[in-house]
């Protein structure tokens, strides 16, 4: 090949990826407001008042350690809200980092959410795991909160229910499993109630700083986007009891003078659905509730010595199965499932209208709860 | 020819990546909408037809190994030069259709999932160019990079993919079936057409080294890949449940749990970015074999790459600019699926008898 072709070959090599190159539309990372986290509240005149918090990425000159700041905008639809959040930062809006969807209190209880929540999980960008709740208040007040936990509030929202709230006997909820649960069967689901709580501020050089932390017991139960009832953290207890996943339940016990708190570490739960109702069969593996100590439990941990009176199991056991027939009685009483009871029987039967409309007082449950100590 | 030829272990590696390379795509949508739940069902009864079709394949390839006849050859001898040109005009077809339907999700994915557009033609011409020049190099030069990626890719997969399938309730597809055994069998046949990927080995049929068995890597490959296939779609449906039908990019959203997601980032966009090379190698395997198909039609042997060949292939790639993806679906491959199974499924159980009345008449006319 002579030298003369060789560079031909090369020159169009050049060109072509040049023109492949500069065709491509990728887009700074600096030119797009890469979104957090998106709250949602009612607007009075229709439509929704969006808040999102967005990454403010320091450019060398801008002081280290701010890193989001938050836009709400009003917008007739979220979709709309969302041009609006870009014309307010002059930047693309960018939802593919997005963690957590917060829902304000007067929207989840005063509007038919569908549309939002249809928009959100077909949005492309935006993850199906990310993190869906509604909150006690505005969803706005609560992300302009950030700074009195001195960290990025959707990420703290993100992390306490992905991270802590099995632990402590709350279940979470990510965006796909909340927009099924409003679509199948029963169409009944839940939405974590996050609220913001204040502290006592000690920090001497900054007096007049707001501190506090964020609260996630409390639940409350929509059926087809539609507001139901509210879960106490009671009633979150008792539904966590009939969920293998979660742990963390604590019990106090008095007797005497002496009062205990035992903590379940692990537990192992059987739901069977037959023709004359549920078979629930809850087994609890339960410690001295101690900080700092690993709470690891399970058939292959090595065992320890027995430390708890039964007496104490007992009466745990009591309480245990107390709060956990509470908690069906506000499921039969609010008519919603979030047990998967209509799943059980779909699964044996097939799906079907008749099915999805059986009210809960049509799903007697047997329970039988069982303490030891692990 | 001698370029061309690939070890059996070659092309076994690169036959998982073309049936794991494509079915990840819109597929699973489109057989969720179809019979719901059970589309890990209807994958399975497809995988079962294929490999029936893949032995007989495979047989014919045994029979092959001496005289090393290529497909127009075979069935030049064997049923007619007429009919030879029908089917690899269907074959084309196929091709064409299937590198078109590839590409148009592959671009869809780029476009809402990693966030980079273009236009069409700029997006397709490096594939077409990478394609065309493993066209010129030869078919032993894709076997080589699925060889060298193959493990990559293997890993993108599972990373993509443990996490949810660990998560997964298998109890949510339950009842078996429950969309009637006769709509789930309709289904596997009238969606056969992302099936079959074993189709490109007719085309490097003269070309294949045998040294020990033929059968047991090929098969080895199909178990795995089918496995992993039916396992995905299990894993998709029982995830995404009646939203199933609605998201037509099943990796890029089953990537979404994957084992590497945390509260934030998106470890998921790199692994999903590799997996989508098997995709890309797919889509050369289609072209190489569209442009092979050209030069058999027209009954020439490019001795050197063929302008006019790979022009005609690049036209027939800007279909997209002209009709959608989803009218594609509901018309030409609705309609195509008959013509098609007559390459896809009844070519194979024919080819052992036709490569050994070719080599007969081979041998016939030496003697």
């Amino acid at each position: 090949m002579s030298n003369l072709k060789r560079i031909g070959i090369v020159l169009v090599v050049v060109a072509a990826v040049a023109l492949v190159a500069g065709s491509f539309k990728g887009s700074d990372v600096l030119d797009r407001a890469i979104i957090l986290g998106i709250g949602i509240d009612a607007e009075e005149s229709g439509g929704v008042m969006l808040t999102a918090e967005v990454v403010a990425p320091g450019n060398g000159t801008e002081q280290v350690g701010t890193f989001s700041k938050t836009v709400s905008v009003k917008g007739e639809t979220v979709n709309v809200a969302l041009q609006n959040v870009a014309e307010a930062t002059g930047k693309e809006t960018s939802l593919g980092q997005c963690v957590v969807l917060v829902l304000g209190q007067e929207y989840t209880e005063t509007v038919d959410f569908s549309d939002l929540i249809d928009y959100f999980i077909k949005h492309h960008s935006l993850k199906e795991s990310a993190v869906i709740c509604c909150c006690e208040g505005d969803a706005k007040e609560l992300f302009n909160k950030g700074n009195a936990l001195a960290q990025s509030m959707s990420l703290a929202i993100a992390a306490a229910l992905l991270d802590q709230a099995e632990k402590i006997s709350v279940t979470n909820n990510s965006l796909l499993q909340y927009a099924r649960s409003q679509n199948e069967l029963s169409r009944t689901g839940f939405l974590n109630k996050v609220a913001f709580v204040p502290s006592e501020n000690t920090d001497g050089n900054l007096p007049d700083k707001e501190m506090g932390f964020i609260s996630y017991r409390e639940m409350c139960v929509f059926r087809a986007n539609r507001y139901v009832t509210a879960l106490s953290e009671q009633d979150v207890k008792g539904m966590s009891l009939f969920l293998s996943d979660v742990a963390g339940e604590t019990f106090v016990s008095f007797e005497d003078t002496v009062t205990r708190t035992v903590q379940v570490t692990s537990k192992d739960v059987k739901l069977k659905a037959g023709k004359d109702g549920i078979e629930a069969e809850i087994k609890l593996t339960v410690r001295y509730g101690r900080t700092d100590s690993e709470a690891v439990s399970g058939p292959l941990t090595s065992k320890n010595d027995k430390e708890i009176p039964q007496k104490l199991l007992d009466d745990v056991t009591k309480q245990a199965a107390a709060i956990a027939e509470k908690y069906l009685a506000k499921q039969r009483e609010f008519n919603f499932d979030l047990l998967d009871f209509h799943e059980m029987y779909r699964r044996q039967e097939g799906a079907s209208a008749s099915l999805a409309e059986r009210p809960m007082s049509e799903f007697p449950v047997r329970l039988t709860v069982t303490v030891t100590e692990s | 020819m001698d370029k061309n030829r690939v070890q059996v272990g070659q092309l076994a590696l690169l036959y998982l990546l073309l049936v794991m390379g494509g079915k990840f795509l819109t597929l699973p949508s489109l057989l969720a909408g179809d019979v719901g739940h059970d589309s890990w069902l209807s994958v399975a009864f497809s995988f079962v037809w294929d490999g029936v079709c893949l032995c007989f394949l495979l047989w014919a390839i045994k029979i092959n190994v001496d005289s090393r006849m290529d497909i127009s050859a075979i069935l030049d001898k064997s049923v007619s030069k007429p009919v030879t040109k029908v089917f690899l005009a269907i074959f084309f077809v196929i091709f064409v259709l299937r590198t078109n339907i590839l590409l148009s999700s592959c671009y869809k994915m780029f476009s809402v999932t990693f966030d980079v557009s273009t236009n069409w033609i700029v997006f397709v011409l490096p594939v077409a160019a990478l394609a065309f020049f493993a066209v010129a190099k030869g078919f032993n030069a894709i076997a080589r990079m699925g060889q060298l990626l193959f493990g990559l890719i293997l890993l993108a997969v599972a990373a993509l993919f443990v996490s949810p399938f660990l998560e997964m309730k298998f109890g949510t597809l339950l009842p078996i079936a429950e969309a009637g055994w006769g709509k789930i069998l309709l289904t596997s046949y009238t969606r056969s057409f992302w099936f079959s990927d074993y189709i490109f080995i007719y085309f490097v049929l003269d070309g294949i080294k045998v040294k020990k068995s033929v059968f047991a890597p090929m098969l080895i490959s199909f178990a795995v890949g089918a496995f992993l296939c039916i396992l995905l779609n299990a894993v998709f449906v029982a995830l995404f449940g009646y939203l199933a039908p609605d998201f037509d990019m099943a990796m890029s959203k089953i990537g979404v749990f994957s084992a590497a997601n945390t509260a934030n980032g998106r470890w998921d966009w790199l692994t999903l970015s590799v997996w989508l090379v098997s995709v890309f190698i797919k889509v050369m395997v289609f072209i190489f074999c569209a442009y092979k198909c050209i030069e058999k039609l027209v009954g020439a042997n490019f001795v050197k790459f063929n302008w006019i060949a790979a022009g005609i292939v690049l036209s027939a790639l800007s279909l997209p600019l002209f009709v959608s993806t989803e009218q594609l679906l509901d018309t030409v491959i609705k309609w195509g699926v008959i013509p098609f199974s007559l390459v896809q499924y009844l070519l194979p159980l024919l080819m052992p008898l036709l490569t050994t009345v070719a080599k007969r008449k081979t041998e016939a006319v030496y003697e």
